[in-house]
């Protein structure tokens, strides 16, 4: 076994895909409690437990609002817990309102795991893929920005000391500033031009370029690809039969799961849970060796 | 068969009157060391790019370039690009990637080579230069020399047969440097790659080239090997290039040339030269030959106005971080030139920044003629008492003619058009800036900027000038003009304070200096005393004459020494 992280990105980009698809087009409670289950455990797993606290904070926030919210715009449901303005607020659409909160706040959570884990690199290796050439703009954009930053640091810094920026008036203030934005521009365009250089200069324009990259697609990937796959069958032939449906309105259908059904809560359970198993296997492994050396 | 040929090549820049090149006839043999040198606007850019088609700049051109016998235009676009790497003079722009790895296969992606081949090329060349910590990093995290390695490395993988380099050395600290020249060195005799290189930085790249071309005015006007260029400094012994040879060549006169004597390159071969040519019946300047030692005398009477003063200062950028400045203590007097030496990485330019009241020290301060800079309003403290000049002068540009960019400081601070036309005309002749007048700022030469950047500067009149490595990729002439710009400045009372990896250029032109070692600074010194008690870290004529002659540091003293030596023998 591997990290989630260390796993081919052809890999992960099919497991975010897929669980970003089940957590948005499902409103079945369970599915969007074991998406949130497993995406806040994944968190907690690769990062600083206070760094994750920090951000359930503003999930639990956007929770509250949200599942304050629903019940009073929809009024629909059959089982009023007591009136507002003459307005029925209803069980049926509060807890329609906490699934919905649930679910956002999993697909929040997915994507902050998912900046973690798909880095610069891996779309890069992605979009490589399907256009080499656009693979490495965008690349060149990456490494620009932080260049950018500093360069722009630096000319402020450089105007002021040399006293171009000495007039302490707003309008001289907003002049100063303009003027340091068109220097940067400026410098942009030249620092532009010198990389076109350094590009032609190593054959950019040459026809069949290839994409370099450092991943392998190894048997552990094929095996975890396979497992994803085998899910998302499962999960899309149980939503296309209908299976994993489930209705708020007008009142909770608490219905006995089908067959189908059980599968596929068991297959997305497995699936929500993936990174974090294999994580905190992993660390527990790590645990061992180390003893060791 | 030559690897390399240019016949007769001559280029015309578009809209320029001048040939940039006329007539260059050159061969250089497969694994030649070959070093370009010439003054700025000499052509040696010119000359380099217009040997690889690819980056060839727009002009007129006549004459052949031949690269294996074959006609540039001739040739396979694939053959050219692997063919002939080049390696630019800044590190930083000449980047395409975002990551160490990407960055190496680029090229290598270019030719369309398969990703098995890449990883064990990348592997390779990373193993040869021991950057392997390097290849996860991202480029931006790297330091200016780690950046043009990896240069070097990314043009490498292309397996060239010709190495053509444009000033690779020119934006890096003295370490970085010789290291890279030394790998170079490494690489031309271990692979037996062909190396043409263009260099400012002559005292360590002639000892090891092959080869000197030396280009004027568009013209070679020398081109063997680096010892006899001796012989062409001959007849022209006030040709500007003269002081950016090697210390020991210059030390070479032409007596000695005269005498069939073989010149010397290196430092080492220069003591030896010094030792059997001259006597040293007259070890010092001061005391034999009775003159004065400038610096004390010069200095002594400034002692009770101290134009900067940090006071026990404490400094970290971040809560977090480590401190860069741990009780440091300096006193600058009023009208004294003072730099600051020190390793990479020990805050020079830090310490540069909080004399400018850039940024606050956490503990201590920053005094300037006696007032604290954190008491100082930014129009006071920036508008009248000191200008500080950046590293890289293209910061301070803001807009399309020097002119108007001159101008324009003035207008901004309310100043009528007339009056600032007329200061900025008066400092322009000053600085010799005002034939560049209409010309973008951008581009002017690196010399010219940092020319127009001082001018920027000193249109407010400041009372304390900081200068951030001023002389960084700048040629030796114009090293010699800023050195007596600031003498100029000096003596009218103005305070100036450089910060420096040049020993050469500090130990002309400064009146006192010291050294920013873990967070302190060392005594301040005078040049004569700082360079003669150090072994390493000093000027190389200070290591040529060390032993032999007394507290001479410059190549000058070491000149007039040699010279009343001559004159003692002959008496």
């Amino acid at each position: 076994m591997r990290r989630f992280d260390e796993y081919h990105p052809a890999v992960l980009l099919a497991y975010y895909v897929s669980v970003l698809l089940f957590s948005m087009f499902t409103v079945h409670p369970l599915v969007i409690l074991f998406s949130f289950t497993g995406a806040v455990s994944y968190l907690f797993a690769i990062d600083r437990k206070r760094r994750v606290l920090k951000d359930l904070w503003f999930y639990l926030f956007l929770f509250l609002l949200i599942a304050a919210a629903n019940p009073l715009v929809s009024h629909n449901g059959v089982t009023p817990l007591f009136f507002l303005n003459g307005q029925a607020v209803t069980l049926e659409s509060l807890l329609y309102g906490v699934v919905l909160a649930f679910m956002l706040s999993a697909v929040l959570a997915w994507f902050g795991s998912f900046n973690r884990v798909v880095t610069s690199e891996k779309i890069l290796f992605l979009l490589g893929k399907v256009s080499p050439k656009l693979s490495i703009v965008l690349s060149s954009a990456l490494r620009f920005l932080p260049l950018l930053r500093r360069k722009a640091g630096e000319i402020r810094s450089a105007g002021k000391a040399v006293g171009l920026y000495a007039s302490e008036s707003w309008w001289g203030r907003v002049r100063s500033g303009l003027s340091a934005v068109s220097a940067l521009v400026t410098w942009s365009l030249e620092q532009a031009v010198e990389t076109g250089v350094s590009m032609k200069a190593r054959g950019f324009r040459l026809k069949g370029r290839t994409h370099f990259s450092a991943f392998r697609f190894s048997g552990k990937d094929l095996a975890v690809l396979i497992f994803i796959l085998a899910a998302d069958a499962i999960v899309f032939t149980a939503l296309g039969t209908g299976s994993l449906q489930f209705a708020f309105y007008p009142r909770i259908a608490l219905e006995a799961p089908g067959v189908l059904a059980v599968i596929s809560l068991a297959a997305l359970l497995l699936l929500f849970l993936l990174p974090a198993v294999l994580e905190i296997g992993e660390n527990i492994k790590w645990r061992y060796y180390r003893r060791k050396i | 068969m030559a690897i390399l040929q240019t016949k007769n090549l001559t280029f015309r820049y578009p809209e320029e009157k001048e040939n940039a090149l006329s007539g260059v006839t050159l061969t250089v043999e497969p694994g030649e060391f070959v070093v370009i040198a010439g003054a700025s606007g000499s052509g040696k850019t010119t000359l380099l790019r217009l040997l690889k088609r690819e980056i060839a700049p727009y002009g007129k051109k006549t004459g052949d370039v031949l690269f294996d016998g074959i006609p540039q235009e001739e040739m396979e676009e694939r053959d050219s690009v692997s063919g002939i790497g080049f390696v630019f003079q800044n590190p930083e722009s000449q980047i395409v990637a975002d990551r160490v790895m990407h960055e190496l296969a680029f090229g290598m992606e270019s030719l369309g080579l398969s990703n098995g081949e890449m990883g064990r090329r990348i592997a390779e060349i990373t193993g040869y230069f021991g950057i392997g910590d390097l290849v996860r990093r991202e480029v931006h995290d790297l330091s200016g020399g780690e950046k043009q390695m990896l240069n070097l490395a990314s043009v490498l993988v292309m397996r060239p047969k010709l190495l053509l380099l444009d000033e690779p050395t020119a934006q890096l600290d003295p370490i970085a440097a010789s290291n890279f020249l030394s790998t170079l060195k490494k690489l031309n005799l271990e692979t037996g790659i062909t190396v043409i290189l263009t260099e400012h930085r002559l005292e360590e790249a002639l000892p090891i080239a092959d080869r000197l071309v030396l280009m004027d005015q568009g013209h070679a006007v020398f081109d063997g090997r680096p010892e006899e260029a001796a012989r062409f400094f001959e007849t022209a012994p006030d040709h500007p290039m003269k002081d950016g040879l090697p210390t020991a060549m210059r030390l070479f006169g032409n007596d000695a040339a005269m005498e069939g004597l073989p010149c010397p390159l290196s430092v080492r071969d220069g003591r030896a030269f010094l030792r059997e040519r001259y006597g040293n019946e007259v070890r010092s300047l001061v005391k034999d030959a009775g003159e004065e030692e400038k610096t004390p005398e010069k200095t002594a009477g400034k002692e009770e106005t101290a134009a900067v003063e940090l006071d026990r200062v404490w400094f970290r950028y971040e809560k977090e971080s480590r401190d860069v400045l741990r009780e440091a203590s300096l006193k600058i007097r009023k009208g004294e030139h003072f730099a600051i030496l020190g390793g990479n990485g020990e805050g020079k330019s830090t310490a540069l920044r909080i004399i400018s009241g850039l940024v606050k020290p956490y503990r201590g301060s920053a005094r300037l003629f006696g007032r604290k800079t954190t008491e100082l309003k930014g129009p006071e403290l920036y508008g009248k008492i000191l200008a500080m000049l950046p590293q890289d002068p293209k910061t301070v540009f803001l807009k399309k003619t020097l002119k108007d960019d001159l101008t324009d400081v003035l207008l901004k601070n309310g100043e009528s058009k007339e009056k600032a036309g007329e200061k900025v005309r008066s400092v322009a002749e000053e600085l010799g800036l005002a034939s560049l007048f209409d010309r973008h700022p951008y581009d002017l030469s690196g010399g010219e900027q940092e020319k127009a950047a001082l001018a920027k500067a000193l249109l407010k009149d400041p009372e304390i000038l900081l200068l951030d490595e001023p002389t960084k990729g700048l040629d030796a002439a114009f090293k010699k003009e800023l050195s007596g710009m600031i003498r100029k400045l000096t003596s009218n009372g103005v305070t100036v304070v450089t910060v420096t990896h040049d020993v050469e250029f500090a130990a002309v032109s400064a009146d006192r200096l010291t050294f920013l070692f873990d967070g302190g600074f060392r005594e301040g010194a005078a040049p004569e005393t700082f360079f003669s008690e150090n072994v390493f870290y000093t000027t190389a004529a200070s290591r040529i004459s060390r032993d032999h002659y007394d507290r001479a540091v410059t190549v000058e003293s070491v000149e007039r020494l040699m010279e009343l030596n001559e004159r003692k023998r002959a008496e």
